[in-house]
This record gives structure tokens, sequence and C-alpha cells, in this order.
């Protein structure tokens, strides 16, 4: 480790709107090709479009709340610096483990489905190599430069998402049979309540989109770019959830809860082989292939930050806090994600894992709202050095995500209560232990020198 | 001057018809999919149950509708303070 490396200039500031748009939208369309079925086998068509709308109206306003504290901030850490800045160092490292945890287990198991994918085309090939190369060829691109990996995640978000739109209008306007009768059979089989249990997978549509602002400290102008291409991020996975949903349950049964929709793999691409067009066959394939892929970059490319970010205010050791001088890049956060995702990877309890980072998630949607609630409170004046961006109808929308994350984080007892109980000791031993570590750090923090802002009001200092 | 005056109004209403654009989007397919799979299966719940989807989508559109012509009013305000279109 040399001098030269840590006190290097920084990470680089080139990212545009699309970037942003891609990293959200890269990591999270996945849960549109696999996973958000899981709502269906909890509560049918209408249980699934409740958890597709409930959830949606819980990612609006955080990514909402998001947008303001990351055009804000403009830092790599994302949910964790605003929580450090804005509630504390226990609640800042519980949230940054929790994305950290929440990214590297989604990571692990993408790799592992392009694996599969990768097997079921050319089945000489075997899943744990595969896995490895996938992580490691990952993990090389986002060492190289962060510019190179996110425009690679464009273009394969891109042909995922119009992919998906494809498959809708070619319904839509006939070039294949649609079967309403497939939604008023497999509408509610669970009755009533399980409207109420498929929320626990609605965050499925939407897993993720937070972390686009994760990229701020690396725009180029972060108070457009952030704002601008989260919320179309966000627009682009309601309208793909939507489309998503009535073609799958309009091609596949879904009325007996273990068969069918409701327990298939790949949905949207059984949905497309449902259909009967070689083109859609093909299309959606692809499509599958390249939202693993993408989802997979956007992960590295969001735990690094988070680690990195931990690592610079010396959380975890700063030895992961130096930038490469010639691509800059945090490349020892970004190298470190590659054996904690093999570890997870290779544990044999990944459905456990991504229960984990599903709970970390809920952990995040309800510290998120909260942040913005504290930094509102502590800088209620709306200069542009501050926030330029001001997002609309707060603090109201911003209690009410936490409200609906707590609801749907509830819904986990059933069926997952250990990892749910698991999950909470792990962050609340994390909170005590780096409150008590850290406290003395934010008495002294100089905003006026860290951030270029003002001194926050008196009356909301933070206490920890 | 001109031309960058230019440039910025040209800019913005680039940035205006994507935020216009992905609202009318989102307003036609959401509107679509919700109105199809109410009209099909929604005579399975009982009918206070339907308040409850409205009253979702009502609030999932309308508050990224707005949210989202809020970027475009703070892009607006701030776009020669941060040069964003140089």
């Amino acid at each position: 480790m040399t001098d030269e490396i840590i006190e290097s200039p920084g990470l680089v500031k080139s990212l545009r709107p699309y970037h942003v748009w891609a990293l959200g939208v890269g990591i999270v369309l996945v849960g549109e090709y696999m996973g958000w079925n899981f709502t269906i086998a909890k509560g049918g068509v209408l249980g699934s479009l409740l958890a597709m709308l409930v959830a949606g109206t819980m990612y609006i306003m955080i990514a909402l709340c998001a947008s303001e504290l990351g055009s804000a901030t403009k830092l790599a850490g994302g949910p964790y610096d605003w929580a450090r800045l804005f509630i504390g160092p226990g609640a800042a490292a519980s949230v940054g483990l929790a994305v950290y945890m929440e990214y590297i287990a989604l990571e692990a198991a993408d790799s592992i489905v392009v694996a599969f994918l990768a097997q079921e085309i050319f089945p000489e090939l075997q899943v744990f190599p595969v896995t490895l190369l996938v992580i490691a060829t990952l993990t090389f691109i986002n060492y190289r430069g962060v510019v190179a990996a996110l425009t690679l995640n464009f273009i394969m978000t891109a042909i995922a998402f119009v992919a998906i739109i494809t498959f809708f209008f070619s319904g839509t306007f006939g070039l294949f049979e649609m079967h309403p009768e497939n939604l008023f059979q497999g509408a509610i089989p669970n009755g009533l309540i399980g409207l109420f249990a498929a929320l626990q997978f609605g965050p499925w549509f939407f897993l993720g989109i937070e972390g686009a602002a994760m990229c701020a400290e690396e725009c180029k102008y972060p108070s457009r770019a952030v704002p601008l291409g989260q919320q179309a991020g966000m627009i682009t996975l309601l309208i793909g959830a939507a489309m998503t949903l009535y073609v799958c349950a309009m091609l596949i049964p879904s009325d007996i809860p273990a068969q069918g929709l409701g327990v298939s793999v790949y949905p949207l691409f059984e949905a497309a082989q449902a259909s009967g067009l070689y083109f859609l066959i093909a299309f959606l394939a692809l499509g599958t292939l390249l939202t693993c892929l993408s989802s997979a970059n956007g992960c590295v490319c969001d735990s690094s930050r988070s680690w990195f970010a931990l690592s610079r205010d010396h959380f975890v050791s700063h030895w992961f806090s130096a930038v490469h001088p010639k691509y800059q890049t945090p490349y020892r956060a970004v190298i470190f994600t590659m054996p904690i995702a093999i570890a997870f990877a290779f544990s044999g309890f990944l459905d456990q894992v991504i229960t984990f980072s599903i709970v970390s998630g809920l952990l995040c949607y309800v510290l998120i709202p909260f942040a913005l609630i504290r930094f509102r409170k502590m800088f209620p004046s709306h200069i542009s050095t501050v926030r330029p961006f001001v997002s609309p109808l707060q603090p109201w929308i911003a209690w009410f995500a936490m409200a609906i994350a707590i609801t749907i984080m509830s819904t986990l007892f059933w069926g997952y209560r250990y990892n749910l109980l698991f999950a909470l000791v792990f962050y609340l031993v994390a909170y005590f232990y780096f409150h008590n570590k850290h406290k003395k750090y934010m008495k002294h923090f100089d905003w006026q020198k860290e951030m270029g802002w003002p001194n926050p009001s008196h009356h909301a200092v933070p206490k920890e | 001057m001109v031309e960058n005056d230019s440039r910025y109004k040209s800019g913005l209403m680039k940035d205006t018809y994507l935020i216009i654009g992905a609202i009318l989007l989102l307003i036609a397919v959401e509107g679509y999919v919700v109105y199809m799979i109410l009209y099909y299966a929604g005579s399975a719940v009982p009918s206070w149950i339907m308040i409850v989807y409205l009253v979702f989508f009502l609030l999932a559109l309308g508050i990224e509708s707005i949210g989202y012509w809020q970027v475009r009013h703070s892009i607006k305000q701030h776009m020669h303070e941060f040069r964003y279109y140089d």
C-alpha cells in the first residue's frame, strides 16, 4: 500500500443520466424476469397486482427520497452516507453492511443463474467454473473503470427491456393468442389472506432501484443525472412490471398455487414459449441471460462503493479505500467483492442468503426515508448548494414509505421468521457496536469542510 | 452567448420530452394493465377491495408524475448555475 494511491485524486466524474438509469434498472430488471412470480403463488393474479401496486408506491417514494439525498450529498456510499450524515454512525454502519449484503448476495445468485442458463445451452459446461468465470469477469470489468462497466450495463439492460416491450405489444396487437380466462381462474386461489401474503414478494419487482443514486460521486452533473436517471429507471420498472405481470398471467395458468406461473423458474421465458413464436422465445432467452449479467455487474459496482465508503470512514479497514491511480476506481473494494460473492455462491444456503438480502433491503427502506426526514430538519432551507433537487410532498411520503416498508417486513414473519429475527439481531448488534466505536466522530464533523454546507439547525444535530 | 442559450434551450427541451413521454407511457401501460386485470378478475374479490387497488394505482401514478415533473423544474432552475449542458 502506498500513500500515493490512498491520496489519489478520487473517483472519476464522468457518468451521465443514462448510466444512472443503467445502474438502477440493470440491477433490478432481473426481478421481472424471475422471482416476482412468487407473489402469484401466494396471492394469485390479484395478489400479485396488489403487491406490484403497493411495492411500486413504496419504491416511488423511496426513489424520490434517494434522488434528493443523492443529488445533495454526491457521495459514493449512498444509503450508508445518508445515514452517517443525518442519523448517526450506528445506523450508518448497519445500512452500509445491509447494502453490501443485499447486493453481494444478489450478485452471487445472478452468477449462478447465468451458469445454469449456459449449461442449458451447452450441456457439457459445469456450473461451478462458469459461476467463477462470470464473477471474475465482472470484477475485472469493474476494476478497469466505471464508465465501461455501466456502458455495458446500459446496452444489456436496454436489450432486456426492449424484449419485454416487444413481448407485451406482440400479445396486445394479436401476434399470438392471449388467454384472459387465466386471469379469472388464477385470480385469488388462497383467499383474501393471500392478498396480504403476496406483499412479501412485491419488492422483487423493484428491489435495488435505490442503488442508482450510489454512483452520484462519479457523475459529471450529479444534481441532474441522479434524479433524471433514477426516476426514468423507476418509470421503466413500473412499466416493465405491469407488462410482465400481464403477459405472464395471460399465458401461464396459475389456478393451482403449487403449479404453473407461481413456481416457474423463468416466467417470462416460459410465457414466451407458450406464445409459440420462435423469435420471442429467442429474444426472451437472450433477455434472461443479459438481465442476470447486468444485475450482477451493477451489484459489483454498488457493493464495492458501499464497502469503499465504509472503509473511507474507518468502519472497516482503511486499506480498502484506495483509488486506482490510472482507472480511478475503488479497486481494492471491487476485488474484495469477488471472494465474498464466491463464498455466498457456494455456501449451499443461497435461498437463505437471498432472504437475508431482502430483509437487508427492507431495513434500508426504513432508514432512507428517515434519513431524508432528518436531512430536512437539519437543513430546512432549499439553497442550491445543499439541496439542488427538492423532492415533492415531503415529509409525508417519507413517513408513508416507512410505514409500507415495515408492513412488508412484518409479512416475512409468515414463512421466514428465523431469517427475519436473525437479520434484525445482526443489524442491532452492528448498530450498537459501531455506535459506541464511532460516536466521537460525528461530534467533530465539520460540515463546511466536508460538504461545503453551512452548519445544521442547532435543534436537530445527530444525537449519537 | 446566443449559441449557448440555444444549446441550453435545446437540452432542456430534450429532457422535457423525455419526462413527458415517460409519464404518458407509464399512465397508458399501467392504466391498461390494471384495467384489464380488474375487468377479468375483479369479480373474484369483494367490491370494497377494489378501492384499495384504485387508491394505490392513483398514488403510484400521481406521486411519480409529480416527482418527475419536479425533476424538470429542478433542471430548469439550476441548469445555468451548474452548467448542465456545457
